[in-house]
C-alpha cells in the first residue's frame, strides 16, 4: 500500500536517481544547467537558512560566497598553490570573513541587518573592483582548476551533486535540531526567546557563520565551474538573486533553495534564448509569487496539496492508533469514528483528557480543524 | 502471530529506519557507479554543410544598445552580401550574454553544446570575453571571433590560442597616439578623469606612458567610479591654472552626464578636452546636444571618415536601422567581413580548425568601416587612429568627423614588443609613467630626454 511516507522518500528516490541518470539522458549543455542549479541551489540554502529559518534577511551573501572563489583564484594563480590547498584556505578564509561579518551584522536586526549585510556584500564587491593587481579588477581572475577527478563536464556534475547532497543533509539536520527550532522561535518572536533564557545573538552569530559555510562550497563549485571569477559574482545583484531563488522556491524549506534555483536557470538559461524579455518573465515570475503564494513554490505545495493530505491521513491514522490501542481506553479490533478520538495528531503521546465529555471532545475537534 | 502494538510499532519503525538506510546506500552507489562510465561523446566540425555561428551580444541590462548595435551590424553584413561563402551557408544563433560574465559564460556553453556551433562571435565587455576566452581555451575545436572586448591583455600576456581579433582592438592602442599627439599640441601638464575599472585604467594607462616617455607630467589623476550619477566634484577639482589640458575616458550614460557638466561648469573652452573613444562614441552623440560640438576625442572608428567604406557602410546601416552606426555595429560588420575572407581564403574548408585559426589570422583588410586592418603576430590589431572631431551634419546629427589620421598604429606603438610585455598590465597602480627608464625598450626612436 502507498503510504504517505512511503510516498516520500519514492518521491525522493526518484528525484535522486533522475539525478544520478541525468546526465545520459540528456546532452551537455542540460547537464551544465543542472551543475548550476545545484551549486545554486546551495547558495540559495545559505541564504535560506538566515533568511527563512533565522528571520534576517541578507543582501550581502554573494559577497561572503565570494571571498571562497577569490581566495581560491588567488591562491591557486597568485600563489601557484596545489587545488586542494587553494580550496582549504578558500574555505577558511570565507569562514573567518562570515565570523567577523556576523560579529558586526546580528547586533541589529530587520532593515538594519539588510542594510548592513548589503555594506559588508558592496565592501567585498569593490575590492574586487579596485584592487586590480590581486583581484585583476573587473576583468577577473583566470585559470582556476577543477579537480583532476571532475575535468569533464559529466564528472564535475557528479561532483557538484555529490558535495551539494552532503551540504543539504547537514543543513537538514542542523534545521531539525535543537539548535534550528531555536532559530525557528527566533524568527517568530527574538521578544520571547530572551525572557525563555535563549542566548538569542548567539544563535543569530552561529546561523550566520554555518550560513557562511554553506555559502562557501557554494562559492568554491562556482568558481571551479566557471574556472574564472570576477566583481559581477559578488555584487549585490548575485546576491539578490539568491535571495529571489530562496523566495520562489519557498523561506524556510530545503527543496525550496533548489526549486527555486532551477527554475531561475531555467529561465535565465533556456528560456532567454527563445524569448527576448526573459528579464519581464523572471519578474512576473516574482511578482505573481509574492502576491499568491508568499511562501513560495514549495511552501504553496505544502499547503495546499501536502498538507490536505496530510490531514486526510492523520484522521486515518488516528482511527487506525485508536483500533490498536495506543493506550486508548477502547477494545481492540472496534471500529471508532475518528471524531471522537482524543488522540493526539502527533501520535505519540495520547492523553485522555480527565472527565472528558462529548461536548468537549466536539468542541476540541472543531478548534482542530479550524487550526 | 498477533504482535503486541508496541512491539508493531517498534518493528515498523526498525523496518523504515532500515528501508531509508538502503535507498541512501543505493543512491550513493549508483552515484559511484554512474561517475565510472563516461555519457555519449560528441563529434566535431565539418566541411561542407552550413557554418554555424553563434552571435554573443548583450540584448538586456544596461550594455543592451550597444549590444543590440552589435547585432545589427553582423546582420546587415549578410544582408548586404548574401550569406554564402565559398559554397557554404553562414547560419547565425544569437544569444543574450546580459552583459554579466556568468550569463555570457553559460549562453557561450549553451551554443557549443546544444547548438553545436563551430564559430563565435562577440561579446561585448572585456570581463565576458575573458570568461569567454577562458572556456574556448577548453573548447580547441571552436572558433572564437572577438571584434569588440578590447582587453589588452588577449592580445598581450595571456592571449588565447582560438580567441582572435577579427576587427578588434586593444584598449590602449588609440590611446598610445593621444598621449604622443598631446605632447606635441605643447601641452607639458595634464589632468586625467578615467573611469575606474580596469578598460579605463588601460585607457589612461596607454594616454600617460607615451605622454611622459616625451617629457609630459600628469599634475592630477582623478578616477570615477562606473555609473557616477554626478561628475561635479571631480570637475570642480580641475583648475585650468594648473593644467594644459585634460584627458578624459567615460563610458556609457556616464559621458552623457560629465560632457554635459563639463560646459555647465564653464570647462568647455577654457581648458582643452582630449577625450577617449568612448566618451564621444556615437551610440552616445545620439543622446547629446550642442554641448558636444567641437570635442576632439581619439579612437579607431570615425563614422564621418571620407572612403567609401565607411561612407557604404553608413548609409547602408541608416537605410535598414535608421540610426549613424557606433563603432560596435562597425565591429560586427567588420568582424563579418573578416571571417568570410577567411572562409573564402581557406575555400569553406573548416574541419582543421589549426589551419583554419592560422588563415583567420593573415586575413589584411585593405579597407573596412574602420579603415585598413591587419594582425600583427601576437594577435594584435594593426590599424588606422583618427583624431576625431563632433559635428553637426546637414541633418542636424552629430558625427565624429576625423582631422587627422595616423596609419599602422601597432598594439605596442613605437616600443619593443619584448619589453612592452615585460610591464605588467595598465592598471590603476601602473600606468607606465616611469617607465621606461632607458631607449632599449623602444623599437624606433627614442622620444626620451637625455
Amino acid at each position: 500500500m502507498l503510504t504517505i511516507e512511503r510516498g516520500r522518500w519514492l518521491a525522493l528516490a526518484v528525484v535522486g536517481a533522475g539525478a544520478v541518470a541525468l546526465p545520459y539522458m540528456v546532452d551537455s549543455f542540460y547537464v551544465n544547467m543542472a551543475t548550476q542549479a545545484l551549486y545554486l541551489g546551495l547558495f540559495a540554502l545559505s541564504i535560506n537558512l538566515i533568511a527563512g529559518y533565522g528571520g534576517m534577511v541578507t543582501l550581502g551573501q554573494a559577497g561572503i560566497s565570494g571571498i571562497a572563489g577569490y581566495t581560491l583564484g588567488i591562491a591557486a594563480t597568485q600563489f601557484g598553490m596545489s587545488l586542494g590547498p587553494a580550496l582549504v584556505v578558500g574555505f577558511l578564509a570565507t569562514i573567518v570573513v562570515a565570523v567577523v561579518f556576523g560579529a558586526l551584522a546580528v547586533r541589529t536586526g530587520d532593515v538594519y541587518f539588510l542594510m548592513i549585510t548589503l555594506a559588508q556584500g558592496m565592501i567585498i564587491w569593490g575590492i574586487a573592483q579596485r584592487w586590480t593587481t590581486v583581484t585583476g579588477g573587473d576583468n577577473g581572475l583566470r585559470g582556476i582548476d577543477r579537480p583532476g577527478f571532475a575535468l569533464e563536464y559529466w564528472k564535475y556534475y557528479y561532483f557538484t551533486l555529490g558535495v551539494v547532497a552532503v551540504c543539504t543533509l547537514l543543513v537538514t539536520l542542523i534545521t531539525r535540531s535543537t539548535f534550528g527550532l531555536s532559530l525557528k522561535g527566533i524568527r517568530e518572536s527574538e521578544g520571547r526567546m530572551r525572557p525563555l533564557g535563549y542566548n538569542v545573538t548567539l544563535h543569530k552569530f552561529w546561523a550566520f557563520t554555518i550560513a557562511g559555510a554553506v555559502a562557501a562550497i557554494a562559492g568554491l563549485l562556482l568558481a571551479m565551474f566557471n574556472q574564472f571569477v570576477s566583481p559581477a559574482a559578488v555584487h549585490v545583484k548575485a546576491s539578490a538573486d539568491g535571495l529571489l531563488m530562496s523566495i520562489l522556491g519557498g523561506m524556510g524549506t530545503i527543496a525550496g533553495a533548489f526549486v527555486g534555483s532551477s527554475l531561475f536557470v531555467v529561465v535565465t538559461n533556456y528560456v532567454s534564448g527563445y524569448f527576448d524579455r526573459w528579464p519581464t518573465l523572471l519578474g512576473l515570475i516574482f511578482v505573481l509569487t509574492i502576491l499568491f503564494a508568499q511562501d513560495g513554490i514549495v511552501g504553496a505545495w505544502n499547503r495546499l496539496v501536502w498538507a490536505p493530505l496530510l490531514r486526510r491521513r492523520g484522521r486515518e491514522l488516528e482511527a487506525e492508533r485508536t483500533v490498536v490501542g495506543v493506550g486508548g481506553p477502547l477494545a481492540r479490533g472496534q471500529p471508532v469514528p475518528a471524531s471522537t478520538s482524543n488522540v493526539d495528531r502527533g501520535g505519540e503521546r495520547a492523553p485522555v483528557p480527565v472527565g472528558g465529555s462529548p461536548a468537549s471532545n466536539a468542541i476540541e475537534d472543531k478548534v482542530d480543524r479550524e487550526a | 502471530m498477533q504482535l503486541k502494538p508496541v512491539e508493531k510499532e517498534v518493528r515498523v519503525r526498525a523496518t523504515r529506519t532500515r528501508r531509508q538506510a538502503i535507498v541512501g546506500l543505493v543512491g550513493v552507489i549508483a552515484i559511484f557507479a554512474a561517475a565510472c562510465q563516461a555519457p555519449g561523446e560528441e563529434e566535431s566540425g565539418e566541411s561542407e554543410g552550413p557554418i554555424t555561428v553563434g552571435v554573443l551580444t548583450p540584448t538586456t541590462g544596461t550594455v543592451a544598445a550597444a549590444g543590440t548595435d552589435m547585432l545589427n551590424g553582423w546582420n546587415l553584413y549578410w544582408e548586404l552580401n548574401g550569406d554564402e561563402v565559398a559554397g557554404r551557408t553562414i547560419e547565425s544563433i544569437h544569444e543574450d550574454t546580459a552583459g554579466d560574465p556568468q550569463t555570457g559564460l553559460q549562453k557561450a556553453r549553451k551554443l557549443v553544446d546544444q547548438d553545436n556551433v563551430q564559430v563565435t562571435v562577440g561579446p561585448l565587455l572585456a570581463n565576458v570575453g575573458y570568461a569567454i576566452a577562458e572556456y574556448l581555451e577548453t573548447q580547441p575545436d571552436v572558433i572564437g571571433l572577438n571584434p569588440v572586448a578590447s582587453a589588452d591583455d588577449l592580445s598581450q600576456r595571456t592571449p588565447v590560442e582560438n580567441f582572435v581579433r577579427t576587427g578588434g582592438w586593444q584598449s590602449s592602442t588609440p590611446h598610445h597616439v593621444a598621449g604622443d599627439w598631446a605632447f606635441d599640441q605643447g601641452y607639458e601638464r595634464v589632468i586625467t578623469l578615467c573611469q575606474d575599472y580596469a578598460f579605463g585604467h588601460e585607457v589612461c594607462g596607454g594616454f600617460t606612458n607615451t605622454f611622459t616617455d616625451r617629457g609630459g607630467t600628469i599634475v592630477k589623476k582623478l578616477w570615477a567610479p562606473l555609473g557616477s550619477s554626478d561628475y561635479s566634484s571631480y570637475l570642480a577639482q580641475i583648475n585650468p591654472g594648473q593644467a594644459d589640458a585634460v584627458f578624459m575616458l567615460t563610458v556609457g550614460a556616464d559621458s552623457g552626464r560629465v560632457i554635459k557638466q563639463w560646459e555647465d561648469f564653464g570647462l568647455k573652452g577654457e581648458i582643452p578636452l582630449i577625450a577617449g573613444e568612448t566618451t564621444l562614441e556615437q551610440s552616445l552623440l545620439r543622446a547629446m546636444g550642442d554641448e558636444a560640438v567641437g570635442l576632439q576625442s581619439f579612437g579607431h572608428y570615425a563614422e564621418g571618415r571620407d572612403s567609401s567604406a565607411t561612407q557604404d557602410f553608413v548609409e547602408a546601416y541608416q537605410e535598414e536601422y535608421d540610426d549613424v552606426p557606433s563603432y560596435y555595429s562597425c565591429a560586427l560588420y567588420t568582424g563579418a567581413q573578416w571571417f568570410a575572407q577567411a572562409v573564402e581564403d581557406a575555400e569553406g574548408d573548416l574541419s582543421d580548425t589549426q589551419a583554419f585559426l592560422d588563415t583567420l589570422r593573415s586575413v589584411e583588410l585593405e579597407d573596412s568601416c574602420f579603415g585598413p586592418m591587419a594582425l600583427d603576430e601576437h594577435g594584435g590589431t594593426i590599424m588606422n587612429v583618427y583624431l576625431r572631431e563632433v559635428e553637426k551634419d546637414e541633418e542636424g546629427r552629430l558625427v565624429n568627423r576625423p582631422i587627422e589620421e595616423f596609419n599602422d598604429v601597432s598594439q605596442f606603438y613605437w616600443y619593443d614588443p619584448e619589453a612592452f610585455l615585460d610591464q605588467p598590465v595598465y592598471s590603476r597602480e601602473y600606468l607606465g609613467e616611469d617607465w621606461p627608464t632607458s631607449c632599449d625598450a623602444f623599437a624606433e626612436d627614442c622620444p626620451l630626454e637625455e
